[in-house]
């Protein structure tokens, strides 16, 4: 399984890590992902979102170092307003509170920080190792399926995505659906002709991922930052102690620290379960497996040490079903699909085999960016809590130009611009009511490879690829994933109806 | 009752968007069909679905809002008997604990904001980048959030330097804006800033 072929393909992640126009990208990505994780009102993937336009000069795994740096950082910095001031960085920081703020409260400061930042460490790299494990054992089922499966593969993440990201799941699959429709802007692959581009000429290369991922996401968490007004700091802290004791924590609680860190990355690899339900998960095991628990909710480090292993171990596993199938875990991998898309690297087959190399040098940059993450935290933990005391309004001319000037870089063209500002409103509308934004830009990132997908299978099964028990099995699950929670609520309804009559005619 | 109309108007243009796709596809060849008919049709099934269950909801009582504090278990404190419970009583808790923003205040600021966001846009696609995007910083900096002269000031000037390298490094070709294309001008800011460049190019 692990062969000679994938231990030089490790090396040769490592070296392409190590390369002397990598190293820096991936610098450059961790003091990005600094400011992005300690401010609250913005979140990994937005700004992810808003770095695309950056990478279509740099080489792939330049254009990772810089996108995966960034990202592995804002967890592990969004665990500091935390513990600080009770003001989550990151949405996935939200259970880190619990604990860790009474623990700054109580004088712990330094304890808690030092607690997040050393279990992070831990598990980003337990993450990174399940990674590098599971890539030699999925790699033979990922060789075995063909194109109906990833067709029909396609459909089931977006399925996942749309109905465990929280909220309305026919809103959530439909938003897919939209996706999934403006993908098929521009020129037809296979005849070449125009399809729904209205007689504009600037829509025969289709409707840029990047002005649309910028606009959906960004305008309506700039509205919200501007709505909202300054929230971060309101105190200043004084001098951070027991800095070594939280590093001395994380190893003596080591079983808890890995367990989460399992925890953050088996359910990473399911898509649409997101950070918000891990380190609950996580948060929740630590109490239920405590001998005492009186101390949960008041100040036991061990509700930080979880929570925070599990949030940096969840990129490894979230990479699996990104790599191997193209079905994005949660919208920050979304982004990231887009980001292969946009170096011309196809999720699948090929990132098992051919760019084996690019997939480990993943692995590496996993555990890379958060080794001098972690570093510089420590180097630097009084200077980066000072970074809460900036206004949030001073954030937002340099978000709109990110947003403006990243549309426009796109193509070069104002027409993108437009692009921007009319999803902006979408993304407004969207977020007003209730519809979900991530399965959209599923749904466009998705489209090209379904439809590439269909039409192989079309042309070598016509319909006969409908058949294939796989196809079958899938096809099943996704139809069970888009439509239990529906017939589901339609029978709690009427359950509620009739018990509230029953409970009528009682009375 | 404003937002549930709002849901149908967003719910029929998904609608009438899916079956358009639907319909324009009609007159392609078969085998090209197959794609935007495989995709269109449930899309268009699923959308009117949603229509429907939108204009029902119109029908249907207002749910009073919750507030956190309404959600908070009767014994207090964080219920441990599963993940779910303590996810759902630990964010009860941390909304009781964030502060809220006057629904007024909000609506007040988010279109305050839209109208700066807009303005923005204008500034980039009238002004071109490197003159739009400094003045549009610094008058909002100034007026919106009421920064003094100095700090509005120096962000400009850091917006304009960053815009002029990326520009001057030929890594993106910044639109000059709509009104010096209309007097056929190199940009607003080209008779600052080419002899400079010259300047410094010629050394």
């Amino acid at each position: 399984m692990f062969d000679s072929t994938m231990f030089d393909a490790f090396i040769s992640g490592l070296l392409l890590v190590l390369n002397p126009t990598t190293l820096p990208m991936l610098f450059v990505g961790v003091f990005v992902g600094f400011w992005v994780g300690i401010l609250p009102g913005l979140g990994g993937p937005v700004t992810m979102a808003l770095m695309l336009p950056f990478i279509f000069d740099m080489k792939p795994v330049e254009a990772f170092a810089f996108l995966l740096g960034m990202f592995a950082v804002t967890s592990t910095t969004g665990d500091i307003t935390s513990i600080l001031f009770g003001v989550p960085g990151e949405p996935d920081s939200a259970a880190v509170i619990l604990d860790g703020h009474p623990m700054a409260k109580n004088g712990e400061t330094g304890r808690a920080l030092s607690a997040a930042l050393m279990s992070s460490l831990v598990g980003a790299i337990v993450g990174a190792v399940i990674l590098a494990l599971i890539i030699p054992i999925v790699r033979p089922v990922v060789l075995a399926l063909g194109s109906p499966e990833y067709f029909a593969l396609a459909f089931l993440g977006i399925a996942f995505v749309a109905s465990l990201s929280g909220g309305n799941i026919l809103k959530g699959v439909l938003a897919a659906g939209v996706g999934l429709l403006i993908g098929m802007i521009g020129l037809d692959p296979q005849s070449g002709s125009p399809r729904y581009t209205f007689g504009k000429l600037e829509l025969w290369n289709g409707v840029g991922l990047v002005p649309i991922a910028v606009g959906l996401f960004a305008i309506p968490e700039i509205l919200e930052l501007w709505v909202k007004g300054s929230s971060i700091a309101e105190r200043r802290v004084g001098k951070l102690g027991g800095v070594w004791q939280g590093v001395v924590d994380t190893f003596v609680h080591w079983k808890l620290t890995l367990r989460g860190s399992a925890i953050g990355t088996l359910l990473g690899i399911i898509p649409g379960l997101g950070a918000a339900a891990s380190q609950w998960v996580a948060y929740a095991h630590a109490v239920q497996s405590a001998e005492d628990k009186s101390r949960f909710g008041k100040g036991d480090v061990r509700g930080v040490l979880a929570p925070g292993a599990c949030n940096n171990s969840r990129l490894g596993g979230a990479l699996v079903p990104t790599i191997a199938f193209g079905l994005p875990a949660s919208t920050s991998m979304a982004i990231l699909l887009g980001a292969f898309q946009i170096k011309g690297l196809v999720p699948g087959p090929d990132m098992l085999t051919t760019k084996l190399d690019i997939t480990f040098s993943l692995v590496w940059l996993i555990v890379l960016s958060n080794i001098i993450t972690v570093a510089m935290c420590y180097l630097l933990l009084n200077q980066l809590v000072k970074i809460t005391y900036v206004r949030g309004a001073l954030l937002i001319p340099t978000l709109l130009l990110l947003v403006f000037f990243g549309a426009y870089a796109d193509s070069n063209s104002l027409f993108d611009l437009g692009v921007a500002l009319i999803f902006g409103i979408i993304g407004l509308v969207m977020v007003y009511l209730g519809w979900q934004r991530p399965p959209l830009i599923l749904g466009l990132v998705l489209g090209p490879l379904i439809e590439k997908n269909l039409s192989i299978s079309y042309g070598r099964y016509e319909f006969a690829f409908l058949s294939r028990p796989l196809v079958i099995v899938i096809i099943v699950a996704t139809l069970l994933v888009t439509f239990y929670p529906l017939i589901q609520s339609a029978i709690d309804r009427r359950r509620g109806i009739k018990r509230h009559e029953r409970v009528a005619t009682e009375v | 009752m404003l937002q549930r109309k709002f849901e149908i108007v967003f719910s029929a243009a998904i609608v009438m968007m899916a079956a358009y796709w639907v319909w324009e596809a009609r007159n392609l060849p078969p085998r090209v069909q197959l794609v935007p008919w495989t995709i269109g049709l449930p899309v268009l099934a699923l959308s009117v679905m949603q229509l429907v269950a939108s204009v029902r909801s119109l029908r249907a009582p207002a749910v009073a809002g919750n507030t956190g504090a309404d959600v908070l278990p009767s014994t207090g404190g964080l219920d441990l008997s599963s993940a779910d419970a303590v996810a759902a009583t630990a964010t009860a808790e941390l909304a009781v604990a964030e502060p809220e923003v006057a629904p007024e205040v909000a609506r007040q600021r988010g279109l305050q904001m839209f109208i700066w966001i807009l303005g923005f846009f204008a500034a980039i696609m009238l002004l071109g980048f490197r003159v739009g995007a400094p003045v549009a910083t610094f008058l909002f900096l100034h007026l919106a959030s009421h920064e003094r002269v100095k700090l509005s000031l120096t962000f400009a000037f850091v917006t304009y330097a960053f815009l002029l390298a990326a520009d001057l490094s030929h890594s993106v070709t910044l639109s000059t804006g709509m009104i010096a294309q209309s007097l056929e001008m190199e940009s607003f800011d080209a008779y600052l800033i080419n002899p400079i460049v010259r300047l410094i190019r010629g050394y």
